[in-house]
């Protein structure tokens, strides 16, 4: 997530104030204690009135707004803290191997996906073409589907809320911004606002997902 | 085999040949899009470095974590690189050199009976049908890996730049590997070629 142009000011907050410092100084004391911890992991923004929570591989699981949320934000900061509350659980998620190993206890070992076995059948068998024109085709099918997931890649959009209250701005999978929109909400629309920001968020997890995981194994 | 299935030999020759040909483009495309993603990374990772407060006040080695990551993945890019060069060019040589032995052969069979038969008898004309898929699924395994790891670049968070540097890290060694491989596979096709090319003069 970065700031571009259609990012919303961040709150100024000063640093002893932050809401993050005292999360995650907590967070590191927890994880220290106990792994469990880890499995569903919230975050806040720097005024805390925005939270965030993702799964342990920082996957979006839900969004919100506590009360005071509007002087501390208002309708120019809201988007802002809600991804600044997602950043800092996903923050949280991706630093948990670190302290893990800091603790001493070692790292999750994964298994390594080098084998590729490009076998085909003797060139005399009966099946031997077939199986060949098999082998053509299904590069055919990972060269379209690569070609298919660079394009999404480079493609920019605008995930609208249905409520018209909270939009993302996505490059490929990743969020570039988010802002309060098209409708300006007020401070009695936090449940609305928290729906839209939620099913915009929940809609690019879904069509992120699958294939990157596959990677990632 | 019969006449029938020379000829659907030499089809699916071409056919794989002309998988080599389209997987060429898009390997290439898709390193670019791979190295364009990290380079990025790398930037927001350093731009974290500078601007991030609230973390490294709580866990003081992670500066030095994500200096030792950025320092690793840029290392990885510039290990990969020559790799990708290396295949992307016996690729393209493949494609050079098969493309007017092909056309030799196709012509002598068409022409001769006896041609017909001679490759329709070698196992060398069936053994570079298979040289060339592997050649060009392993092409299209390699797009596929680089997309996804210039996907998984751009979700990465400077947190999770060291996991990023175990994945990448896993496909340096893929690449090391698909370079051997295709050498090996290219000698293979290339002896074969010979022995088809000899076969294809038979009169």
């Amino acid at each position: 997530m970065s700031s571009s142009a259609h990012a919303p000011r961040k709150a100024d907050v000063p640093l002893d104030s932050d809401a993050r410092l005292a999360d995650a100084r907590r967070f590191v004391s927890d994880v220290g204690s106990s792994l469990d911890h880890t499995q569903r992991i919230s975050g806040p923004d720097r005024t805390g009135t925005a939270y965030a929570v993702v799964d342990s591989v920082g996957r979006f699981v839900d969004i919100g707004l506590r009360p005071g949320w509007w002087p501390a934000l208002g309708p120019e900061g809201v988007a802002a803290g809600l991804l600044e509350a997602l950043e800092s659980a996903r923050m949280k998620a991706a630093l948990v191997p670190l302290i893990v190993r800091r603790n001493g206890r070692p790292p999750r070992s994964r298994s390594e996906p080098l084998d590729e076995t490009l076998g085909l059948p003797p060139p005399g068998a009966a099946d031997f073409l077939d199986a060949a024109r098999g082998r053509i085709a299904e590069a055919y099918r990972l060269i379209d589907d690569a070609g298919q997931r660079m394009r999404e890649q480079q493609t920019t959009r605008v995930i609208t809320g249905p409520r018209g209250l909270f939009r993302l701005y996505v490059r490929g999978g990743r969020i570039e911004s988010a802002e309060a929109g098209p409708q300006r909400p007020t401070a009695t629309d936090t449940d609305r606002l928290v729906a839209d920001a939620r099913d915009t968020l929940t809609q690019l997890a879904r069509e992120s997902g699958g294939a990157l995981e596959e990677w990632r194994r | 085999m019969s006449d029938g299935t020379s000829e659907s030999s030499t089809g699916a020759f071409r056919e794989a040949i002309d998988l080599v040909r389209e997987t060429v483009g898009r390997l290439d495309d898709a390193w670019r899009q791979l190295v364009t993603s990290v380079q990025e990374l790398i930037g927001r990772a350093r731009l974290f470095l500078r601007e991030d407060a609230v973390w490294s006040a709580v866990l003081r080695d992670l500066p030095g974590e994500v200096a030792e990551a950025i320092a690793t993945i840029d290392g990885l890019l510039s290990r990969l690189r020559p790799g990708v060069d290396r295949i992307l060019e016996t690729l393209r040589t493949v494609v050079g050199r098969t493309a007017p032995m092909l056309a030799h052969a196709s012509l002598a069979a068409e022409r001769h009976a006896a041609v017909r038969w001679a490759l329709a008898k070698s196992s060398a004309w069936a053994g570079n049908v298979a040289y060339a898929a592997n050649l060009g699924h392993l092409g299209a395994d390699l797009t596929g890996q680089f997309v996804e790891a210039a996907i998984e670049a751009d979700r990465t968070t400077p947190g999770s730049l060291p996991t990023y540097a175990g994945s990448l890290r896993r496909l340096a060694d893929r690449v090391d590997q698909s370079v051997r491989r295709t050498a090996d596979w290219t000698a293979e096709l290339q002896r074969l070629l010979s022995e088809a090319a000899r076969v294809a003069d038979l009169r």
